[in-house]
């Protein structure tokens, strides 16, 4: 019997567990095969969503689901955390001592949020990049009325790039319906020379941005911030002050893979960019925020590559040498507004080509809320074989 | 041909730098106008633009009607039916209403000949061994049912 293990059942880990079942029901039915996935938590959360809930455009109920319920029965769901991988005798190490070995294993364990790195950032901001911090952050909108908001990337790599554009609109749009705009200043902090990473998309948002009196300053590297003075501090000398601050915290890989020493400085895992294998290990695949690649981090990226592994798992499986290869691809919905929209959609030879915003892209966002669950995280399309 | 070029020049006499600049503008797009030209010219030849032009109107007309709840309720039914249909096509439930939907014309044989007509006919019924393959697939499902109903509840 095979033994293929999954670290982790956010987007990647669980949308790999269900496509592997349906591709390889027979062989899990007739106990060739048997599929782990190991996962402390007990709720998977919907993490594009975290966006909307601050402006309440979503519900709670929309964002989560039980992991098990969105995993087939003849899935092995172990609710424990893994301490270590151990590659050499492969098996992950949990933390009640238990040790699993595996013959294929995929690490899908995403990324955290590093506050630490920047003094002041956990006292003195908010976020939406979790469930309660998406709460936590509407909360204090619910009664915002006048003053200075920063919206701001703190430090990189953060997932989901477009996020604090998208923030800024949507604030932009829900203050103007709310017909207090001009009691509300919104500056956007980011630390690159432009106001998105790729130069094609930043050509477009940069002027939408401007257009809605956005007061953008770039190159701004958050080095401190100061929540008694309620003041944000450059590496450049620059300073802003804030009645609130909503500022993304910087990226860091896993505990398991930094206690592994499998990982680079950042805790991401050295990755092979077209077969996403962990560099020298052909049975250990990455998906999702966890590689080290130069792509987005974000959901999207963890579907086009799940399809790309399953593919060539199953190969190696059969005795085949896998052919299939990730050529990059990222689809990233970007929010221009409440009620508009974009789609960008890149890969690693070709840039994106923005459409300008309108209302069809921001529906099919409203569509893929929705959808995710089935079609998604449930993997509904993908053939059974 | 001598009055056609002095109208020509006429207007360009009333061309103002600023117009001259935007044809200049709009002629170095010209490799996107022909081939765009060339299809509205197809399109309308053929009549399809009548067409394109009323879905156009009829998704112009669907944006104002439909609402964004509206957006979000039908996604969530079509998530549903996804999920219901993906879970419909996985082998054990194909093969049970395969065994049901393949055999057509036998079960209105059947219909035409099992009756029920009292406690003794539905002993006999029992004996048969297809209706007890039956009632066992039955009984399973029951089971299935009913053990996850109890979890259902007691997660609530």
């Amino acid at each position: 019997m095979k033994k293929i293990v999954i670290l982790g059942a956010g987007t990647g880990g669980t949308l790999i567990a269900n496509r592997l079942y349906r591709r390889l029901w027979h062989q899990i039915k007739g106990g060739d095969i048997e599929i782990t996935i190991i996962e402390p938590n007990y709720w998977h959360y919907y993490q594009p969503g975290f966006l909307l809930l601050p402006l309440n455009l979503i519900t709670e109920d929309e964002l989560r689901r039980p992991v098990k319920e969105l995993l087939p029965e003849k899935i092995k769901l172990i609710r424990e955390k893994a301490e270590k991988i151990d590659v050499e005798n492969k098996q992950v190490n949990l933390a009640d001592g238990d040790k699993i070995n595996y013959d294929y294993l995929i690490i899908s364990t995403g990324s955290r949020l590093n506050y630490d790195e920047v003094p002041g950032l956990r006292d003195g901001t908010y976020n939406f990049y979790g469930f309660d911090e998406a709460i936590r952050l509407r909360e204090t909108l619910r009664n915002f009325r006048e003053g200075t908001i920063v919206v701001g990337v703190a430090g990189v790599p953060y997932k989901c790039p477009p996020a604090p554009i998208e923030m800024s609109l949507l604030l932009d749009a829900y203050y103007r319906r709310l017909g207090i705009r001009d009691r509300i200043n919104i500056k956007y902090a980011y630390p690159l020379p432009r106001v998105f990473p790729i130069a094609e998309a930043a050509d477009m948002l940069d002027p939408i941005m401007r257009n809605r009196d956005i007061d953008i300053h770039l190159f701004f590297n958050v080095e401190e911030i100061d929540p008694g003075n309620k003041v944000i501090k450059s590496m450049e000398g620059e300073e802003l002050e804030y009645d609130l601050a909503i500022m993304i915290p910087p990226h860091k890989g896993s505990d398991v893979i930094i206690n592994s020493g499998i990982g680079d400085a950042g805790g991401w895992v050295p990755t092979d960019r077209y077969t996403l294998n962990m560099e020298g290990h052909d049975d250990i695949y990455v998906i999702g925020d966890a590689t080290n690649l130069p792509i987005s981090k974000a959901g999207s990226v963890a579907d086009f590559e799940a399809e790309v592994i399953v593919s060539r798992l199953i190969d190696q499986l059969n005795g085949h040498t896998p052919m299939t290869v990730y050529n990059g691809k990222v689809m990233c919905f970007v929010l221009t507004g409440i009620g508009e929209g974009t789609i960008l959609l890149f890969n690693y030879n070709e840039p994106p080509k923005p459409v300008p915003p309108g209302f069809s892209s921001y529906w099919l966002k409203l569509i893929y809320n929705k959808l995710y669950w089935s079609l998604t995280a449930g993997s509904a399309l993908v053939e059974v074989s | 041909m001598s009055s056609e070029s002095s109208e020509i020049k006429k207007q360009r006499i009333e061309l103002s730098e600023e117009d001259m600049e935007r044809i200049a503008e709009l002629l170095k797009t010209i490799q996107s106008i022909e081939p765009a030209l060339k299809m509205i010219g197809d399109l309308v030849e053929s009549g399809a633009l009548e067409t394109i032009t009323n879905l156009i109107y009829m998704i112009h007309l669907s944006k104002n009607i439909v609402n964004e709840e509206m957006v979000s309720g039908t996604a969530n039914i079509a998530s549903t039916m996804l999920d219901m249909s993906s879970k419909l096509i996985m082998p054990p439930m194909q093969n049970l209403i395969n065994a049901l939907l393949d055999h057509q014309m036998e079960f209105e044989e059947e219909i035409a000949k099992t009756k029920v007509k009292g406690f003794w006919s539905l002993l006999s019924l029992l004996r048969d061994r297809d209706i007890q393959r039956g009632l066992s697939v039955l009984f399973a499902m029951l089971k299935v049912l009913g053990r996850n109903v109890k979890i259902k509840e007691e997660k609530k």
